[in-house]
Order: structure tokens, then sequence, then C-alpha cells
């Protein structure tokens, strides 16, 4: 190993002038000439490199043919490294690369690595790292150590060794001071261009990660950048999009889905007119099925002439927001239509028995009918105002702890009396944990499903209630989200209920539809069943704004099965978790009827 | 006797144009679906159809477009509808629609529009 101490006090500084003395003949300048020449061939090999590790091979092949010494290393710092570390060797037996760990231990004092001047060591030096072709490398007798300085930093040093005591010529540490400056400034260009990569790399991924649509275009319109976002939202690769006119490669429609003159679209607007526009468009991408309604925002950015050199656009897709735009205008469309159905039985009956004489028998059959429609109208209005209220957040929650065994015996008793004489089979333990909830709110969304249950299937059928801890819905099947195409959300699980019947059962294509307002499924209005396609809207709505989820499972002609989750306490999961008593089978009133 | 097929889903709203015609020289046919209505219109050669939209299986358009180039062309076809937008007018006429009929209506205002629509000379 190296004697660290011994070489330390025998280091001498030499002068790296070259002084050129007397007069040189011409084999000499001849050869002179010629060294130049491979030096200066070495130097821009080694500049020519942009990847350090690239550039340390070549600068070591550089040094070897140059001087054929018996041993070169390159000592570099790192960003994280103040202390020098061997980064290449090369020795008779070829050269190599060392990677950090690679455990070589060839080292040099601190002291000499640090000087700004080559010194010359004459004194044994020897390294354990392993060469090529298996062996340990045999000591050499001289070191010379130049430092590797660039742009006034330090970046390590250049040691070559040779196995003669002999001092070191001239005109070599010359060609080892020159290719020394060289590498440095090889081995600076090539961080900065490492550092600069890596800075474009993280904006880029930054820019990748925003989760809106970005686009840059330039003074030309022509797209220069499109982050992921927006190569998704055009549906296209970025290399197919990047260059062309972005007029051309996205074809901006109005609201309407009318083309729109190319001047009037925000890019031309946003360069032309210096300022920041913004609006929404549709984006044609091919079929009209496809086409994409977007918000977009286009900004100038300057050039330092003050003039608009780029335009940034984020665009974002709006289609949840349209849809939700359109469910609306629907739901107002529909509950109007479903008011002027009643609404026509009361005014064209009042006109009829005001403008002519109607018989007694008649006028009953009539009033009936519009008492019946009086009472259908009161019952639109009332489940109208509670949906919105609930929809929009209105509607106020009065939270408590609240038993499922409870609003289910309530439930229980309150359909019991229903006409067509249901029976239940209810399962569930006495046990389970409380959730904090609107009790009047969940025994309405109960009796919701329980009714649609009873009035789905035949007289005197069974409709089992079961209340659960976890999800009660079989594997495969989605929670609802508060979009119908939301599907597949993740279940609260908490505490799950379920109502199954034989009855109807729901054909795939009405089966999301259902929890749709006013949607009432093609074989209930076949049924004739009584209700206006509200009820699993409501119960829906009231079980999102308990934090649960709704789901169903059904089958057309075997029954239904319609369940709620809703997430527990976190006072109860604490809780309960703890002791686990509350896992396990249930166990009490399993398939008994009531 | 002038025969009037009404169409509606709502055996009240039925028994309401029924009622309203009572006395006014008209036969009245009912349906409550799709089906139902073309089997009629078929079958009984009608000398006008009002129909509501919302029907259940085939809905009015449809009824409306099939009568119109297939069952009988030349029938005036009134739609009876709770929808009162522009874009169910659109649609209606596009199926071949000779009017509409919002809902609530008044039955004499009903009567005078179909005495009307059958007095015009067929086109």
């Amino acid at each position: 190993m190296t004697t660290n101490t011994r070489v330390q006090e025998r280091a001498r500084p030499i002068n790296s002038s070259p002084g050129v003395r007397g007069h040189l003949n011409e084999l000499q300048l001849l050869r002179a000439a010629a060294q130049s020449r491979a030096l200066m061939r070495a130097g821009m090999t080694v500049l020519s490199k942009l990847d350090e590790e690239a550039l340390l091979t070549a600068a070591l092949d550089a040094v070897w043919s140059l001087l054929r010494a018996d041993l070169v290393a390159f000592f570099l710092t790192t960003d994280q490294e103040e202390q020098p570390r061997l980064r290449a060797l090369s020795t008779p037996e070829g050269s190599q690369i060392i990677q950090e760990g690679d455990g070589a231990s060839l080292s040099l004092p601190r002291k000499v690595l640090a000087s700004r001047v080559p010194v010359e060591i004459d004194s044994p030096w020897q390294t354990s790292a392993p060469s090529r072709n298996g062996g340990t490398l045999r000591s050499v007798q001289s070191v010379l150590v130049v430092p590797l300085d660039v742009r006034g930093s330090r970046l390590g040093a250049l040691a070559v060794g040779k196995r003669g005591s002999e001092p070191f010529r001239r005109d070599h540490v010359g060609i080892i001071s020159t290719l020394a400056q060289q590498v440095a400034l090889a081995v600076d260009n090539a961080r900065r261009i490492d550092q600069a990569r890596l800075k474009e790399r993280r904006t880029r991924d930054l820019l990748d990660s925003v989760a809106d649509a970005l686009l840059v275009v330039d003074g030309g319109l022509r797209i220069v950048y499109l982050n992921q976002a927006a190569a998704a939202l055009v549906r296209q690769p970025a290399e197919r999009v990047l260059g062309r006119p972005v007029l051309e490669a996205l074809r901006l429609l109005d609201e309407a889905g009318s083309s729109t003159p190319p001047e009037a679209t925000p890019f031309p607007r946003a360069i032309k007119e210096g300022r920041v526009v913004t609006g929404t468009a549709v984006l044609a991408l091919g079929e009209p099925a496809s086409n994409v309604p977007v918000a977009l925002s286009v900004a100038p950015v300057k050039a330092p002439d003050g003039q608009p050199a780029y335009a940034v656009a984020i665009m974002h897709d709006i289609s949840r927001e349209k849809k939700i735009q359109r469910m609306k205008t629907e739901f107002v469309s529909m509950a109007s239509h479903e008011i002027r159905t009643p609404l026509a039985a009361l005014q064209g009956f009042t006109e009829l028995l005001l403008s002519r004489d109607v018989p007694p028998s008649v006028q009953q059959d009539w009033l009936s009918l519009m008492n019946e429609e009086s009472t259908r109208l009161a019952i639109l209005i009332e489940e109208l105002l509670d949906l919105t209220r609930m929809e929009s957040g209105r509607m106020r929650l009065r939270r408590e702890p609240v038993s499922m065994a409870e609003v289910v015996r309530r439930v229980v008793a309150l359909m019991e009396r229903h006409e067509r004489r249901p029976r239940f089979a209810v399962c569930l333990r006495e046990d389970l944990p409380q959730v904090t909830a609107d009790p009047g709110k969940l025994t309405q969304v109960l009796a919701n499903l329980v009714g649609n249950a009873v009035n789905y299937s035949p007289p005197r059928s069974i409709v089992r209630i079961r209340v659960q801890r976890g999800c009660l819905a079989k594997p495969g099947t989605e929670h609802l989200g508060p979009l119908a195409e939301d599907g597949g959300v993740a279940c609260p699980a908490g505490i799950s209920v379920s109502v199954r019947d034989r009855g109807l059962g729901v054909a795939p294509q009405d089966l999301r539809r259902i929890f749709e307002p006013f949607y009432r499924a093609h074989a209930a209005k076949a049924e004739g069943a009584a209700g206006v396609g509200l009820g699993l809207a409501i119960a829906k709505a009231v079980v999102e704004r308990h934090g649960g989820r709704m789901w169903v499972e059904s089958s057309p002609g075997r029954g239904s099965t319609f369940g709620f989750c809703l997430p527990l306490d976190e006072r109860w999961v604490q809780r309960q978790d703890g002791d686990g008593r509350l896992e396990g089978k249930p166990t009490a009133d399993e398939g008994a009827v009531l | 006797m002038k025969t009037i097929l009404v169409v509606d889903d709502e055996p009240t709203i039925r028994t309401l144009v029924a009622a309203s015609f009572d006395g006014n020289g008209y036969r009245i046919l009912e349906a409550a679906d799709g089906a139902e209505a073309l089997d009629l219109a078929r079958r009984e050669h009608p000398d006008l159809v009002l129909l509501d939209i919302v029907i259940p299986g085939v809905d009015g358009f449809e009824v409306c477009r099939r009568l119109k180039t297939e069952i009988a062309p030349h029938v005036p076809v009134l739609l009876l509808t709770g929808f009162d937008q522009q874009s169910y007018r659109e649609r209606g006429f596009q199926v071949g629609a000779d009017g509409f009929v919002a809902k609530p209506f008044s039955p004499a205002a009903l009567v005078a529009l179909i005495d009307r629509t059958l007095a015009a000379p067929a086109v």
C-alpha cells in the first residue's frame, strides 16, 4: 500500500514552464512538431466527448499513446465529495474506468492532490486495484501529479507514473500539463451539459406531471412543445404533433360545434393582441362522437424585444362539467314534464266540470282521478325538493350514533303492513358498530330499497335484509360514483346493508341508469309500479352525503340485490379493531323469517 | 264519424282526452304504448292521431315516423307533450308531425284545434 507520509515528505514541486534554452536541431524541431500535432489530436478527441466516461477513456488512451507511461490515473472530485477519488486507471495491462464503490484503493496524499502546480514524487507507489488480467499492479518508481483546474474550480488531478527513477522529461511535463488542462475543460463541459440535461429533464418531468394539457406554439403558430396530458387530450403521440401548425393539428370548433375562422381562435389572438385569451371550445378529434369540450387559456410569452415570441396554452377537458350541465338541463326538463301530466289532469277535468253538466257518477270518477293526481303532484314536488336539497348540499343531516339494527327493525315494522304481505328474513348481529348518520334519512333510504323489493316481487315474497361489517357486494360489483359513468369507485368499507328480492330483476342496460332521476326501467313501467322515478336517486344522494356508496347486483327474472356501504366513525374503527370483537361470521337471526 | 287515436301511457290523460270529445261526434281509440298504437293505426284507420312522446317501448317520435312513412302518410299527427322545448318541436317536425299540444291543455281548445285540423283540406 501507499506510504503516504513518506510520499508527502519527498514530494518536490517542479517548475512547469518549459523555457526553451539553447538551439534545437532540425530533428528536435520535427519531433516537437509531430509531438504537438499528436497532442493537438489527442486534445481534440478528449474535448469532443460529452460524456465523462468516454472522455476519461479517450484521455487515458491519449496519455498512453503519447508517453507510453507505466501508469496513468485520473482522480476526480464529485458534487458530493470534495476529496478527489480514483476514477480512471491505465497500466500496461489495460485501462479501466472505476465506478464509485469499485473499491480501487489507489490514493495520493490530499496535499499533493490539492497542489496547484505539478508535483513530482520519487517513491514507490502501488495499487491494489485489480488490473484487467486479474493481477495486481507492480509499483512505479516516479509519479508526476498535475492538477485538473478549470474556470477557477478544482476538479482533481492527473497522475502519471513510470518505473525508472530518473526525473520526468521537461517536454513530457508540458504534454501532461496541456492534456490535463484539456481533460479538466472537457470534464467541466461534460458536467455542465449533464447538469443542463438534468435540469431540462426535471422541467420536462414537472410539465408532464401537470394534469392539465399544456401546449406551446411559436410565433409562427407551430407546436414546439406539448406535455403528456396534451398528447393524451389530442389522442396523438407528441412526435406526430410537434412542428405542425397548431390550427391544423388541433381543429378548434366553437361551443355549438361549428368551425371558427382561424384568426378568431385563441392562439393567433393571444400572440397578436399580446394578452391572455381565455374561453371554451370544442376539440374536433375525427368523428363527431369524439369531440372533446375544453376550457382553454392562451398566454403570450414575450421575447426580450417585447414582441410575443411564443404562446403557452393550458387546456382542460370539461366533458364532465358539460355532462353535469346537460344532466341538469335534462333534470329540469324531466321535472317539468312530470309536473305537467298531473297538472293537465287537474286543469282539464276542472275545465270540463265547470263548462258542462256532468252526471254525478261521472263527476265522482273525475274527482277521484283529480284527487289521485294532486296526491301524485304533492309527492313529486316533495321528492324533487328533497333531491335538489340533497344534491346541492343544502339538506342538513342530523347526525348521531345510529344502530343499523334499529333502522332495519323500524323499516320492517313499516313494510309488514304493505298490501303485498311481504315476509322478511333479517340477518344481522346485535353488536354491530353504530354509524354516525341521520337516522331519519337512513330509514328513508332503507324504506325505499325495501319498498322497491316488495313492489317488484310477487305478493308474499321473501325479502332478505342483511347488515354486516365490511362489504356485502360480490367481488366485481361496482360501487357507484356521483355520476353514473364514475363506476368502480372505492368502497368505504365500514358497514354494509343489502336488500335482496326474487322479483323482476333489472336488465343490464338499465342497471346504472336506474339511479338517474326520473329514469324508470322498462320493466318497472310495464309493471305499472307506482312512483315517479326519484326514489333511488334520492337514496343514492343520501348515501353519498353520508360518505357512503351504493351498489346493485341483478339479473332479469332472478331478482336484485341493492346495497350500500357506509364508512364507520373513526372512533369506532379504533375501538373495535383493537379487540377484534366484531370480526367473524354473523350468527344471530340467520335466515329467520320475521 | 271521425276516429281519433289517443296514445298516452297515462290512463288519466286518455280518460281526459276521451271526456273532452264526449258529445262532439268523434270516436276515440286508446293505446298505452307505441306497439299498440301502430297496431291500432293499421287496423282501424284513424282520421287523426294524438300522440304522447314519452311512451314505453317505441317512443312517440318513432311511432310518428312510421305512421308518416309506412302506415298512414296522410293522417295528421299531433304530438301531445309535457316537453315544450324547441329541440322537441324540431325533432317532431323532422319526423313529420303536423302540430303540438302542450300539457297542460284546455279540453275546449284541444277540440277546437282538432276540428280545425280535420276541416283543413288534405295535403
